[in-house]
């Protein structure tokens, strides 16, 4: 498998949208309601989504973008023991749509990259360390 | 001009400025969880189209595997059929003919079952990572934290439920307060309460007709209300507002066109002048 689908690049994309309008809401919401409505529902949604991508003590196992490079991976030597294509047999989505709009422009603006349905591990690695950063 | 709709709540601790913001949170919520739903689906037929691509391709090398050892049974036969053979030469003596053809061909049959049963092995181990790391990622959370996607499940099942509900109690009290509909979802709901009722009821036909126009009114109202925000709008843009198309003015909050109508029209005449 020569791309990995852009999965965690889309929850992130989520997760930024979700604390862009909880941040718009609290400037016109502020009493005690609402401190309780973002610590009891909105701020554990954004901790499991971020869980959901990268792993931790609250779930098993390796999170999203860990689990999609070790399946990369696997797929790899799988393919190259085999000499076979783990795409030739057309089970595969290319990548799972985009809901939100906006997503799209905001990675070819900040990322520069044309191809936003699927990118190379690397690619992905890039992407993420650059925003983790920012 | 201050309508009420703009006028900040502060009662018993609380300040809204805007109670449209909060209805959009609500969508951002509802919209995520819809998002996370769809995504977990893609996610999950991703990894089942590897395994499943996985599979074909070992039940391919199975089905070479399975020509490769009719291929060593057809030499293993030819061999034995080989040694088994007597030959007379022209004096009538004896003597056992050379296999090694047929050897070296049993030789390369078994050599090639080999190479692809160690390669199916190869494969099946690959195959077995991905699964026991998948078989993790699947497990649903109970009393011990489950996978990744077991998170998911419990984020679309039961937070964003629970989130949603709450928004709608925090929205309903709202609503009882500004007396406008802010959080309909499927059918237009009208404010209402008791002493207004038994005020009307004891309204005249025309008066009641005069009402009932009102009443309607504020149902195409709040019809425009729920269509500004659960109508195809884009998170993106949370400033967005709807035109009154009469008068351009942003509505519901400057426009006073469903006001005007329903006002009876008052004309000054002079009637000394039209004597």
């Amino acid at each position: 498998m020569k791309y990995i689908p852009d999965y965690a690049i889309q929850v992130t994309e989520l997760m930024h949208q979700l604390e862009a309008q909880a941040s718009l809401t609290a400037v016109d919401w502020s009493d005690t309601k609402r401190c309780e409505f973002y610590a009891d529902y909105v701020e554990p949604y954004l901790n499991d989504l971020d869980t959901y991508i990268h792993g931790g003590s609250d779930m098993k196992g390796k999170g999203l973008n860990d689990l999609l490079q070790f399946v990369a991976d696997k797929v790899g030597e799988f393919e190259y023991e085999s000499g076979m294509s783990v795409d030739a047999n057309g089970y595969l989505p290319e990548s799972a749509p985009v809901h939100l709009p906006g997503a799209r422009a905001y990675w070819e603006d900040d990322y520069n990259l044309d191809s936003p349905g699927t990118y190379s591990p690397t690619n992905l690695k890039d992407m993420l360390k650059k925003r983790n950063n920012e | 001009m201050l309508t009420e709709f703009s006028q900040p709540i502060k009662a018993q601790g609380a300040y809204i400025a805007d109670h449209r913001s909060l209805v959009e949170l609500g969508n951002a919520i509802e919209y995520t969880g819809d998002s996370v739903r769809k995504l977990r689906e893609a996610v999950d037929d991703f990894f089942t189209g590897v395994e499943r691509s996985m599979d074909d391709i070992i039940a391919a090398f199975e089905k070479q595997a399975e020509e490769a050892r009719k291929q060593l049974d057809a030499a293993d036969s030819a061999l034995s059929a080989c040694l088994n053979s007597q030959r007379y030469d022209e004096e009538k003596r004896e003597y056992r003919p050379s296999c090694r053809c047929e050897e070296r061909d049993v030789a390369r049959a078994q050599k090639k079952v080999d190479e692809i049963e160690r390669k199916i092995g190869r494969l099946r181990a690959i195959k077995d990572e991905v699964e026991y790391e998948l078989g993790i990622y699947r497990e649903p959370f109970g009393f011990t934290p489950g996978g990744g996607d077991g998170l998911l499940r419990r984020l679309d099942e039961q937070v964003t439920r629970y989130a949603g509900e709450k928004m709608q109690r925090i929205l309903e009290v709202v609503e009882q307060y500004l007396r406008v509909n802010v959080r309909d979802i499927s059918s237009p709901h009208v404010v209402s309460d008791e002493p207004e009722d038994a005020a009307m009821a004891e309204f005249s036909p025309s008066e009641q007709r005069k009402a009932d126009n009102f009443r309607k009114g504020i149902e195409r109202l709040n019809e425009l209300q729920h269509e500004d925000n659960y109508g195809d709008r884009a998170l993106a843009q949370p400033t967005g507002v709807v035109l009154c198309p009469r008068c351009h003015r942003p509505y519901p909050v400057a426009c006073i066109c469903a006001n005007e109508r329903e006002r009876p029209t008052i004309f000054n005449y002079d009637l000394s002048q039209s004597r």
